[in-house]
């Protein structure tokens, strides 16, 4: 249940629990994954889920309802808290990878799908690799520090070089600004 | 023959999308003005397409510039063929060329 003072990830698993009582399956991912990985370092302000299978907004808002969350344009908002739900279009992918795996977590009764350690720094690093932004390689860099043992770095540099040679305009140094950040804690 | 705007929803996004690979980025205004389309109308089509996550928007200074987003796992493909697709298209390739991108020394008389 949704109340005042309930966090960005409290409803994280209220919102994926019912999803999954529908037999659904919605993956947490974005800034609100980072969050849960790194809640020390960052702080998203919506959560953001992509539906394993498409669903008109009715059957989505159906869902919502029950919680408390109601439809503000794109988003969905609740009165008892400031953050909000966002269900951006799927499929789940970072870059050119269809995301098919992610980590499935438990709490109580409760259940929350979000996307591994290791995705979700490939994912906030993806804002930097595109758009030179620096919050996204100081995000991406807080979750690799904060799940040190759980994210591949192997498996991100390789991801990295696969962009690099599919997308000309990103620029390999932003691969070694992040290893340089990571090997600076 | 199917008509490529049927792949993409509406005649202007397909416009869009073909003005944007090749001027990149543009703010809606300017879009607006060279497809001689409503600002509004581009607004939404905007929205749409960036809903979809093919295009992405971010503000710089006051200006919100549009491209298509190199992040979406299929912006390779969708990119080779728009420049297909605008290889086909005379009318948006003369708008697109005048459209000056490189930088101009100040002072410069234009």
């Amino acid at each position: 249940m949704i109340q005042r003072g309930s966090s960005l990830i409290d409803g994280a698993f209220v919102v994926c629990t019912a999803f999954d009582a529908a037999d659904f399956t919605a993956v947490l991912c974005g800034g609100s994954a980072a969050t849960f990985y790194a809640p020390e370092a960052y702080m998203s302000a919506d959560d953001d889920f992509v539906l394993t299978v498409e669903l008109p907004r009715r059957e989505i808002s159906a869902i919502m309802a029950p919680l408390g969350f109601r439809e503000s344009g794109r988003i969905y908002v609740h009165d008892a808290v400031v953050w909000t739900v966002d269900f951006p279009r799927g499929p789940l992918a970072i870059g050119r990878d269809i995301v098919t795996t992610w980590a499935t977590e438990r709490r109580g009764a409760e259940i929350l799908h979000v996307i591994s350690p290791t995705d979700s720094v490939r994912d906030r690093f993806m804002h930097y690799f595109a758009w030179n932004d620096y919050s996204g390689l100081t995000q991406a860099v807080a979750v690799a520090r904060a799940q040190r043992e759980r994210v591949d770095l192997d498996a991100f540099r390789a991801w990295a070089e696969t962009e690099l040679r599919e997308t000309p305009a990103y620029e390999s140094r932003r691969v070694e600004a992040f290893f340089k950040a990571l090997h600076e804690a | 023959m199917t008509r490529p705007d049927a792949l993409f929803g509406s005649r202007l996004r397909e416009r869009i999308l073909k003005l944007l690979v090749l001027v990149e980025p543009a703010y809606p205004r300017q879009i607006a003005a060279l497809l001689g389309e409503h600002l509004v109308s581009v607004q939404n089509a905007v929205t749409a397409l960036g809903d979809l996550g093919v295009v992405a928007s971010r503000l710089v200074g006051r200006t919100r510039l549009v491209e298509l987003d190199p992040r979406w796992y299929a912006a390779a493909e969708l990119r080779a063929f728009l420049e297909r697709l605008a290889e086909g298209d005379s009318e948006i390739r003369e708008l697109a060329a005048a459209v000056r991108q490189r930088p101009r020394r100040p002072g410069k008389p234009i």
